[in-house]
């Protein structure tokens, strides 16, 4: 086992600190050099606040030395996705446009991770307002994904997931819209969950509303766990958050899932499927059946078809306001990719727009009985391996540009449902593949700990990343 | 005897049962009694099911002769189902000539299966303008439902048969819906207790088009029965994607407690609404339920939100406007002639808004709920008036001479529908002409059990009266 600190999980740092074994001066310092080591090439933390998170760690160092921790991840680095606010960093969401003075106040899940004593040490970088999978931007450049650097690390949190796999933090905060956690999170092979929505506060509201969801990505379920105990406390400033309840995600991970009922969807549609990312999932499928799942092949609910053109409609008008949050003489300095979204929201009328808020109602309804039937869900996280940096989408093979290659992240934000993803294998160009958990609404720790089992009895050998050129 | 049960309070008619002093066929007698004499005036009812309720009524009574073997707490009380609701075998008509009068109606929506499960006697389905589209009820379907405080007026809408019947018992208990303030502004104008429930806490389906602008709720003459109601219709139901938590929250639980040392703001105006829009008799009369609220030992601060010059009637005027363009535009051109013209006018304006006033409006109500949730940290409750004015005369669409396509004059009752937090109105008093005025009771999200509390110490100090009306049988 690898004796870097930077390889650990955060559970594993949180045991060493409690044995006096290590500080979390020393991992901060560690994280530091691997920040230096490995950020000019991967470009996934956009602003270091090195003063701030030594003098944070030394705090914590003392509170551990007390024995009297603020919580089990007292001490632990996290980094923070771009269109997530904290107090004295300006909220860039990964845009030229936006204003640059600092923050004045936190955003809930940092609030929550401060308090907790967790090391809020960078801010990861987003693609411009959340609005592609990929992570580049005019305001950052490029984000590399540490498994290959001239691949992407997806996104739209790319600079989160690189970072938990290159060992720059163990812990981080993505946000997810339409797969924006699980996305790079399955590139990355990492841990994501995009929770039921509500269940984590989020303020100010966003331009994606009731579809988008903070998260954590990390390297293990448990870790998820624990990023879950602090940051899905309430916070008065979301109007929408569940009603506060007192469930321990950790806890919740050894309690037993006793051969649940589960729906294996291997496509949504008729969308094309990585041949490598199909046979992964359907052996992931394989081995979940003897754990004791009770599998049955299942089709999609809802026509997939009328879900995703319903998701784009949303999605592509609510990016149309950012052209009435800007005057015109500055279109220019947009993404040009988010620019053409925007413009292509402006073209759709208010009668699509109300059709697909119609569509998502019944296609939640559809869903949601599907669930009565099944314990979970499972899918491929996403259709594709890993592909080039600066594509919006990857290509199908007959190199036109694939632009269904996530269908099975959206469905979700539409629906509301938790859905988390778990790597489930290395395909033979050595890139994570992921497999993705869904389960019915406010099961977040039954998801959890349904990805735990999986994990924990298929772990991912993870490298030290990014490996050296050959 | 038969009269006094249709006008007993559901939670007294049980005890009665129990003790074996009355029966659910009695109840169900002393109502449909009720229905003759009142309906033709009132004209509340889109459907009654004599036949349907006297089977049920009867077996109500079987199982509380066997004695212990009852359903639920409500097993055997009368109550009738607004027409936008889904019920198994009896007509929905949402209040429109355009729907199909030969059904099929195969199957319950989640509240109306929660009170069939629950063994109530479903006397029928009350009367709604078309789609719930004003805060009145009349329609070409069935014409004006009248206010039971002075014939003539209205009884307010959308849930106006509802309430019409509740006051005058036909009827122990009634359910109605709520987009706008449509359990709010009847019950307001005919003198009821009327809870709109943290949205999604009783589930909804199929889904409205007004999607999370739309609630259910119980509309009652104590505000015990709705609490009685909310322990039946505010459980889980699949079909429900936006349904809450199940929190199996007894609400009669802490019932009796009182407001004693909560916090709670008193807002005029709800910081938006210009003063010189509210009845003077309407502003007085919430102002002496404030002052019952202190004498109760509640500290109470008048206090507005800082709405940031957002403007709620603005923000859901364009979100019902653009559902109803939608609704309308499902029907063919035959079907829509049929329609109710101020709706298709409402649908047309809705039709112009355009896809970014719309997107605009959507966001907006997001920070209205932040802003309001934030407000409510600071408060345990906030009382406002529930209308600025009181019953005006049937078939106008809308207060002050509106047309309803602007749905305005209900301000302090929309106001949380956008935010989807709980509210509740109690009678607080009768105009210069004798007609009833309201006082609305707001809670934080999921607090629908701390409003309940609330409004019962109120109705303890003030009980609700009975319209003239229902004394002449």
């Amino acid at each position: 086992m690898s004796r870097d600190l930077t390889q650990m999980s955060a559970a594993h740092l949180a045991r060493l600190y409690e044995k006096g074994k290590v500080s979390p001066v020393e991992v901060m310092k560690a994280v530091l050099a691997r920040v230096d080591a490995v950020n000019p090439t991967i470009n996934a933390l956009r602003h270091v606040d090195i003063e701030a998170a030594l003098t944070a760690a030394r705090l914590s160092e003392r509170r551990w030395r007390k024995d009297e921790p603020l919580s089990e991840i007292d001490g632990i680095p996290v980094s923070i996705k771009e269109l997530v606010r904290v107090k004295g960093w300006p909220a860039t969401m990964g845009s030229k446009l936006t204003d640059k003075t600092p923050a004045d106040a936190d955003a809930p899940a940092v609030a929550r991770l401060r308090e907790a004593g967790a090391i809020v040490f960078a801010q990861s970088t987003s693609s411009e307002y959340g609005h592609k999978g990929v992570t580049d931007t005019p305001l950052n450049g490029v984000t590399r994904n540490p498994w290959n650097p001239d691949l992407t690390p997806g996104g739209s949190s790319g600079g989160a997931g690189a970072a938990v796999a290159s060992g720059m933090g163990p812990l981080a905060i993505g946000t997810d819209g339409g797969g924006s956690v699980r996305i790079p999170s399955s590139f990355n092979g990492l841990v994501g969950l995009k929770a039921t929505y509500g269940r984590v506060p989020a303020w100010p509201p966003g331009m994606n509303g009731d579809l988008a969801n903070t998260g954590p990505m990390c390297r293990t379920a448990h870790d998820c766990a624990l990023m879950m105990n602090v940051i899905a406390r309430p916070d008065a400033r979301d109007a929408t958050q569940l009603p506060a309840d007192d469930t321990d995600y950790v806890k919740a991970l050894k309690r037993p899932i006793k051969k649940p009922k589960v729906a294996f969807i291997a496509r949504m549609a008729e969308h094309p499927v990585d041949i490598e990312v199909a046979a992964m999932v359907a052996k992931a499928v394989g081995q979940l059946i003897k754990l004791g799942w009770k599998i049955k092949e299942a089709e999609p609910p809802f026509p997939y078809a009328e879900a995703g053109k319903a998701f784009a409609i949303t999605w592509l008008t609510n990016c149309q306001r950012l052209l009435q949050l800007y005057p015109k003489e500055r279109h220019g300095e947009f993404d040009p990719s988010l620019l053409a979204d925007a413009e292509m929201g402006l073209k759709y009328t208010l009668q699509d727009c109300v059709d697909a808020q119609v569509a998502r109602r019944e296609l939640a309804v559809a869903w949601n009985l599907l669930f009565e039937e099944y314990d979970f869900v499972v899918t491929p996280t996403i259709a594709v391996q890993p592909f080039a940096v600066l594509k919006k989408t990857p290509d199908l093979p007959d190199g036109k540009p694939n632009y269904r290659w996530s269908p099975y992240t959206a469905t979700f934000n539409m629906t509301r449902h938790p859905a988390v993803t778990v790597p489930c294998g290395i395909s033979r160009q050595g890139l994570p593949i992921g497999l993705q958990i869904v389960g019915g609404h406010y099961k977040d720790a039954v998801v959890l700990a349904a990805a735990h089992q999986y994990t924990d009895a298929h772990p991912l050998e993870f490298p030290v990343l990014p490996e050296k050129k050959q | 005897m038969t009269a006094d049960l249709a006008m007993m309070p559901a939670h007294e008619l049980v005890k009665l049962y129990k003790a074996r002093k009355a029966s659910p066929v009695e109840a169900y007698k002393a109502a449909m009694a009720r229905v003759e004499a009142f309906n033709p005036q009132l004209n509340a009812f889109q459907h009654l099911d004599p036949d349907g309720a006297l089977r049920t009524a009867r077996a109500s009574e079987r199982r509380w002769k066997k004695g212990g073997k009852r359903l639920s707490d409500l097993d055997g009380v009368p109550i009738t189902i607004k027409d936008m609701v889904l019920t198994k075998g009896l007509p929905t008509r949402m209040g429109s000539m355009a729907t199909d009068a030969e059904g099929p109606w195969p199957v319950d929506a989640p509240a109306a299966q929660r009170l069939r499960e629950a063994g109530t006697v479903l006397l029928g389905k009350t009367t709604s303008p078309e789609y719930g589209w004003k805060g009145v009820t009349d329609s070409a379907l069935f014409g004006a439902t009248h206010n039971p405080w002075k014939i003539g007026r209205t009884p307010g809408g959308s849930s106006g048969g509802g309430v019409a019947a509740e006051a005058v018992g036909m009827g122990n208990l009634a359910i109605g819906t709520d987009g706008a303030g449509s359990v709010r502004i009847p019950c307001s104008f005919t003198g009821l207790f009327g809870l709109k429930p943290t949205q999604a806490r009783v589930p909804l389906w199929p889904p409205s088009a007004q999607g999370t602008l739309s609630h259910v709720g119980p509309m009652t003459r104590t505000v015990r029965d709705a609490a009685m109601m909310m322990n039946v219709i505010a459980r889980p139901d699949p079909r429900d994607p936006y349904g809450r938590p199940d929190d199996e929250e007894d609400y009669l639980k802490g019932f009796d407690k009182g407001v004693k040392g909560l916090t709670i703001a008193y807002s005029p105006t709800l910081g938006f609404v210009e003063k010189e829009k509210i009845d003077r008799d309407v502003a007085v009369a919430v102002e002496n339920a404030i002052k019952v609220f202190r004498t109760l030992g509640a500290r109470v601060v008048e206090a507005s939100p800082d709405l940031q010059g957002l403007d709620p009637r603005r923000i859901l005027n364009a979100h019902w406007q653009s559902n109803v363009a939608l609704l309308v535009k499902g029907y063919s051109e035959e079907k829509r002639a049929l329609m109710d013209p101020g709706l298709l006018k409402a649908a047309e304006i809705g039709a112009q808004l355009g896809q970014e006033a719309v997107v605009t409006a959507i966001h907006q109500r997001q920070q209205i709920a932040a802003i309001m949730n934030q407000f409510m940290a600071k408060y345990d409750l906030l009382l406002t008036p529930t209308m600025p004015m009181t019953a005006f005369a049937v078939n106008e669409n809308a207060a002050w001479g509106g047309d309803g396509v602007d749905i305005g004059w209900t301000p302090f009752t929309l106001t949380f529908n956008l935010t989807r937090q709980p509210a509740a109105t109690i009678p607080c008093g009768l105009d210069r002409e004798g007609l009833p005025i309201g006082l609305q009771i707001v809670g934080g999200h999921a607090r629908d059990a701390l409003v309940l509390r609330a409004a019962a110490a109120y109705e303890r100090m003030r009980p609700i009266p009975a319209p003239p009306m229902a004394h002449q049988v």
